[in-house]
């Protein structure tokens, strides 16, 4: 029937029209509120993000002003560089597929398989997300480093060994404690991924003949690929410009990653110029092996992402383990436990000695540490240095990712997709490199700005590396509030910005609040970027503990960070609880 | 048309217990036979049971009570604990949400179930390009499912189910995610495919259309009950209860009260409805009539009243009528116009009884309805 | 109390061109649906109506106020339009209480509070929502939404009401009871409602006349059900309005014959003016064909128009049989009450056609 096919034809053109209003054209006359942000958006970006990637590149590749590559190729083939550059190699892609693998096993497990206690098991995979792998590294280092950690004395005593029978501060250790807090990348991302999965997929393969091995193999594992390769290449790129354990358990022992290497150069040189420079050069090698991975992600990502999303809703058939269960369940909390609250425990214990070294016995116990932590007015100042740039970056982040979603969402302005590029490209460069592009900009050669040594230098690399957090969160929120919603409140009287001021930010105000604990959070902890930034009078927390413990003074430093820990842990709390009353209003 | 028994239920039970609700019994003693080569419909409201019952076919379920066997043979006793395994059951299955794989083209979808047979690889091309053929979707066999439609998913599903030769079909509302136009080719084709190669289908839906379209007979089936099993003709025209009546096709319903052998309108004992009353009426009693089994006539013979409203649908005219104190619907076609306000006469010709509405089964349902 | 009235508007999105130079006049006091395919305009029209897009010619008038014009450069902002909108997908506030959402147009107006009070109560009455006012409205079902909506789009104009396929998220039960609100709504208060949909049957039974747009933007029929049932204008409405089933019919001699054969002439009468062009296009509704045959209904001469049942579908209330006439596939439909029983599939029958409608030949159709 001919109106039949009328209907069904083409696309319908009012819709476009529809996504696409027209309310900044009928208001274009004037700069309004849209210009204004829109102007403001593309500034602040270009201060932030333009200004430190140009000066990387710039002192690269130019010296007094010409063009140059004589530092460049000295730096690469200086063999100690080529070295850092294939350790990183070789650990990232260890830890990717061994994090893969385990991060599958437990998927698996927790998704496809009846084995009990799935809750708790589900509450330790968020412990890895809320702490910063060197403090794991720390706590490692505690255990089996060389013949002082604490495990491998009494390994050698019992047994009567000669040699410490496991090394932490090598390649292998490395890639075991990175291994430990990266795998819940692949973990999320399939165990979502098999939740999602619409469970007729498996049963008509069971219907079509395929016993329950065929279909894993078959079917589940294919389908869920492209999680896989999502989460293995969070895990490789997160890898390779991981600075914190290589530092923590390679330094002893000469093992230099490219982000270690890098701060090593700059350490040496006591932050002169030549040193930066040299730095600068490295930085551009690890942004090139970065920026490899990149491209293998977005290839691997766009090709082959599937619509598995289930249609009636049904539980997946659960594979039964039978005698399996019980050992399985074992093994799994086991290793986890180890993997996971080990480290944090053995922070806490160390935090009570009075000297690393001692045995952990009542007697050699404690608070003096935590007194002299309390004591210290350095330590003090950090506390309150991290809490500062945390809550400002956080608060200030938050406003800017608001209005710049709000500018690629509502106002599209021509140039949109650069904007949208620029606020989230910081994401995707290593801290290490930030944080040296952040120093050539604004430490006296750009209009005479010096902010080297102050903590406001450090602010600019934060919100660099955070804004995308929280740009990416407002978004997401705004595409959930349809554009009619602004429409309608039009309709009814309200102008532009009463529309904005009435309907459009309380409603995306949930996710204000979230991107503000998406950047507050990693910043407490953050160490990669303060770690070449700070200055006398600006260290962060995981710069004072990564000193303290430079300086020998482990047992301080392990309570500085059991301090951290018990800061980061209330955080989450409050997060926890705020997200838990939004969902209930 | 051979009289073999495909799908057999004995005393089917299944009871589900929630933690809110407590224990529901989602299938209650179920006892059907299908035969070869029938085309078999499971109807009902959600939650009346029929998909749980298909799935207990399938074998995704096990039974708390009750044997099911498939061609003579047993494939679920919960007596015995004996369950065979789905993929040992030898059926074909079209889902709701097509089910088609995504990583695979149509060709490998399609030969899937053979090379999981160890079918040889010749056979495995000759039969899957037989399969597309009949599903019309010859040479798309390197396309993905991705860049098809749902209708032409829906095939794929369909090649997949067929290209096994099973003895038995099962579609689970296989229709219902598709367009309406493309809703009634479906159908076609799922009766000509049947016609070729002879399988039974076991139909589920809620859609009452759908079923009475394909179906040689059906089971309405209602809280977990079966209600009645008949042809589709049979269950329209003779529907066994109210929920039956009420369920197949629009209907009017008007309560009625029984006095000195004449049947008057309740509330209303003005003008008797000319009707004769049947055996074992009680004093009141509900009179069910389809839309256009009411004759409305200018003059004609009947009850005589005035058209209340008049809405025009795509296809007919529909009036309201008052009968007594109740508004009666009436369908006509097109052709015969009445105005709003004229007088008229109606004629229930075809009237059903049934006893007044029962407070009890609506309250079960409205507990069952909400799990 | 105020119309609406659409002078030579124009819109173009991009390249298309979506609306060309469409009038259109709503009366006070009416509900006029605009009915047409998805893609054809209409909400772009709604939309120029509303100020939310802005039509590159002609003029918009609601009531006695121009709320656009082209020529004299008005182009009043949405909010001071006092045009209320309800949307398909309802658009209410899920941060303000049912209360809030229904009360914020009257803040805008600047009301004093009691008065506030007392029309948003009235309008929630009228949707039969009051007991609701403190509800979020994620308390409530979609239904209840769209009632939400349609009370604020009340208070925000009691003029002036538009309403983008308001129903067509809820379930079938849903929408005739909000079809039945909206009707009873509107003749409480008086408002003009400009319905736009593509459901014919909703529009049939919802408006007090109808504007029927075709897939390209232009206006087909203006009219009542009744004109567009009884009377389709043209083609296009005949065939967007329901099934239908079209043969072209030629002029052999002093005959009408089916598919150019004199053995199968067409006996009815056909308007004298498509005499001329020797060709007609007839349409019949596939409950306007009947069984004709003198064998078996005792008739005078045997309808000479015979073709072959090739599926017969029960469907409850009728019978849907596909028909092969001379290789056409004819639908037709046969009420089950009167039909008693099915026809086998196979079986020649002889067809007449009832209420047949004539339109000029349509070239490619």
């Amino acid at each position: 029937m001919a109106f039949l096919r009328r209907r069904r034809g083409g696309v319908d053109p009012s819709a476009q029209a529809r996504s696409v209003s027209d309310l900044s054209a009928l208001e274009g006359r004037h700069i309004g509120v849209d210009g204004i942000m829109t102007g403001l958006s593309f500034i602040l970006l270009f201060i932030i993000v333009v200004i430190p990637i140009f000066m990387i590149i710039y002192n690269a590749f130019f010296y007094e002003g010409r063009f140059d590559l004589s530092l460049f190729t000295s730096v690469i083939f200086e063999e100690e560089n080529l070295k850092a550059m294939g350790n990183t190699i070789i650990i990232a892609l260890a830890v990717t597929v061994f994090g893969t693998i385990m991060g599958l096993f437990y998927a698996w497990l927790l998704g496809r398989s009846d084995i009990p206690a799935k809750g708790f098991m589900r509450a330790l995979f968020t412990i890895p997300y809320m702490f910063p792998p060197f403090f794991g590294a720390m706590a490692w280092d505690l255990l089996f480093s060389g013949r002082a950690g604490y495990i491998n004395r009494w390994l050698m005593s019992t047994f009567h060994l000669r040699q410490p029978p496991v090394n932490i501060n090598s390649i292998g250790g490395i890639i075991f404690v990175e291994c430990s807090y990266y795998f819940p990348f692949v973990f999320m991302q399939v165990v979502s991924a098999l939740e999602r999965m619409d469970p007729t997929l498996e049963e008509s393969a069971r219907i079509a003949g395929a016993r329950q091995s065929q279909v894993i193999w078959k079917i589940t594992l294919p389908l869920v690929k492209p999680a896989i390769s999502a989460g293995a290449l969070l895990i490789l790129i997160s890898s390779l410009a991981h600075f914190g354990v290589p530092s923590i358990l390679g330094f002893s022992k000469n093992i230099y990653t490219l982000p270690t290497m890098i701060y090593a150069l700059i350490n040496r040189s006591g932050g002169s110029f030549e040193g930066i420079r040299q730095g600068t050069a490295l930085s551009i090698l690890l942004v090139a092996v970065v920026a490899i991975a990149l491209v293998i992600q977005k290839y691997v990502l766009s090709s082959g992402s599937y619509d598995i999303i289930k249609g009636k809703s049904m539980r997946p058939t659960l594979i039964k383990l039978r005698g399996a269960k019980y050992p399985l369940l074992l093994l799994a909390s086991l290793t986890l436990l180890v993997i996971v609250v080990v480290p944090l425990v053995m922070i806490f214990l160390v935090a009570l000695v009075k000297a690393y070294g001692l045995p952990l016995t009542w007697a050699n116990f404690s608070f003096s540490n935590y007194v002299k932590v309390f004591d210290s007015p350095a330590t003090m100042d950090s506390i309150k240095n991290s809490l500062f740039l945390s809550i400002t970056a956080g608060i200030v982040c938050m406003f800017l990712g608001v209005m710049i979603a709000y500018v690629i969402n509502r106002i599209r302005p021509k140039g949109r997709g650069l904007l949208e590029i620029l606020s989230i490209l910081p994401y995707s460069i290593p801290g290490t490199v930030l944080a040296i592009g952040v120093i050539l900009s604004w430490s006296g050669s750009l209009a005479g700005i010096n902010l080297y040594n102050t903590i406001w230098i450090i602010l600019v690399a934060y919100m660099a590396r955070y804004l995308s957090f929280s740009m990416k969160s407002a978004s997401a929120s705004l595409q959930q509030v349809n554009s009619s919603l602004e429409e309608a409140s039009r309709a009814c009287g309200a102008t532009h910005t009463e529309s904005l001021k009435d309907i459009t930010l309380p409603l995306i105000k949930p996710a204000m609040v979230s991107g503000f604990f998406l950047i507050f959070l990693p910043a407490m902890r953050e160490l990669t970027t303060s770690v070449l930034l700070y200055g006398p009078y600006s260290r962060t927390l995981g710069v004072q503990i990564f000193a303290l413990r430079d300086a020998g003074m482990i047992p301080q430093a392990s309570a500085l960070a059991s301090v951290a820990i018990v800061i980061i842990i209330v955080c989450n709390a409050v997060v926890t609880e705020i997200t838990k009353d939004r969902k209930g209003a | 048309m051979s009289e073999n028994i495909a799908v057999a239920l004995r005393h089917v039970t299944k009871r589900f217990t929630t933690r809110t609700m407590g224990t529901i019994t989602a299938v209650d003693d179920f006892n059907l036979e299908i035969k070869e080569g029938e085309c078999f419909s499971f109807l009902g409201p959600s939650g009346c049971g029929k998909t749980t019952t298909l799935r207990m076919i399938a074998g995704f379920e096990d039974l708390s009570e009750g044997e099911i066997e498939l061609c003579g043979r047993l494939v679920s006793s919960s007596a015995k604990n004996l369950y065979i395994l789905p993929e040992e059951r030898d059926l074909g299955m079209v889902f709701q949400a097509f089910a088609v794989w995504p990583h695979m083209n149509i060709f490998d979808n399609v030969a899937f179930p053979l090379k999981i047979r160890k079918v040889a690889r010749k056979e495995i091309a000759a039969r899957v390009k037989d399969a597309l053929k009949h599903c019309s979707l010859d040479g798309l066999e390197n396309v993905y499912p991705g860049e098809l439609s749902g209708g032409q998913q829906q095939r794929i599903a369909l090649a997949r189910a067929i290209v096994t030769n099973p003895k038995v079909m099962l579609l689970d509302e296989p229709l219902s995610n598709l367009d309406p136009k493309l809703r009634e080719t479906m159908r076609f084709e799922i009766k000509e495919l049947q016609r070729q190669f002879g399988f039974t289908i076991i139909f589920v839906t809620h859609d009452q259309s759908e079923a009475m379209a394909l179906s040689d007979r059906m089971m309405v089936c209602d809280m977990g009950k079966i209600v009645q099993i008949d042809t589709p003709e049979n269950l329209y025209n003779h529907p066994n209860s109210r929920f039956v009546h009420n369920f197949l096709g629009e209907s009017t319903f008007i309560n009625v009260e029984v006095k000195d052998g004449q049947v008057f309108p309740e509330g209303d004992a003005g003008q008797p409805i000319g009707l004769a009353i049947p055996e074992g009426a009680g004093p009141k009693m509900v009179v069910a009539t389809r839309l256009n089994a009411i004759l409305l006539t200018k003059d004609g013979p009947g009850f005589r009243t005035r058209i209340e409203k008049r809405i025009f649908l795509t296809d007919k005219t529909e009036y309201l009528v008052t009968v007594g104190k109740q508004l009666v619907k009436i369908q006509t076609p097109h052709r015969d116009v009445f105005v709003p306000g004229e007088e008229c006469a109606v004629e229930i010709a075809a009237p059903s009884w049934y006893p007044p509405e029962d407070a009890a089964a609506e309250a079960e349902r409205a507990r069952r309805n909400i799990i | 109390m105020a119309g609406i009235k659409f002078q030579n508007v124009s819109f173009a999105y991009g390249e298309k061109q979506i609306l060309r130079n469409f009038s259109l006049e709503v009366e006070d006091a009416q509900i006029m649906c605009l009915l047409g395919p998805s893609g054809c305009g209409k909400t772009t029209l709604m939309r120029c109506l509303l100020g939310l897009n802005r039509p590159s010619t002609g003029e918009i008038w609601v009531g006695d106020r121009c709320v656009f014009s082209k020529e004299k450069r008005i182009n009043i902002p949405p909010e001071r339009r006092g045009i209320g909108v309800v949307f398909q997908d309802y658009a209410v506030w899920p941060h303000m209480t049912v209360m809030e959402n229904v009360c914020y147009p009257l803040k805008k107006q600047r009301l004093p509070r009691d008065e506030m009070e007392k029309k948003a109560r009235y309008a929630l009455e009228q949707v039969r929502m009051r007991d609701y006012a403190p509800y979020l409205p994620s308390q409530l079902s979609g239904g209840q939404q769209q009632r939400v909506a349609i009370a604020r789009a009340l208070v925000s104009s009691d003029e002036v009401i538009v309403m983008d396929e308001p129903i067509t998220n809820l379930d079938a039960k849903l929408r005739e009871e909000m079809l039945t609100e909206i009707r009873q709504i509107q003749k409480n208060i008086g408002t003009t409602i400009l319905y736009i949909t593509h459901d014919q049957e909703a529009s049939l039974q919802l408006c007090d006349r109808m504007a029927i747009m075709d897939a390209g933007g232009a206006l087909c029929q203006i009219g009542t059900d009744e004109d567009i049932i009884l009377r389709p204008a043209e083609r296009f409405v005949f065939e967007f309005i329901g099934v239908s089933n079209f043969f072209t019919l030629t002029r052999k001699g002093e005959n009408w014959c089916f598919f150019g054969r004199e053995d199968m002439p067409y006996t009815g009468t056909v308007p004298a003016e498509f005499e001329a062009a020797g060709q007609v296009d007839m349409g019949v509704r596939p409950n306007g064909i009947v069984f004709d045959d003198a064998a078996a209904e005792g008739g005078l001469t045997p309808s000479l128009i015979r073709g072959i049942i090739r599926r017969s579908v029960f469907l409850g209330s009728e019978y849907n049989l596909f028909i092969d006439l001379n290789g056409q596939e004819v639908r037709m439909q046969r009420s089950a009450f009167e039909g008693m029983g099915g026809v086998p599939e196979g079986a020649e029958v002889g067809l007449s056609f009832l209420g047949p409608k004539f339109y000029p030949v349509r070239e490619g159709a």
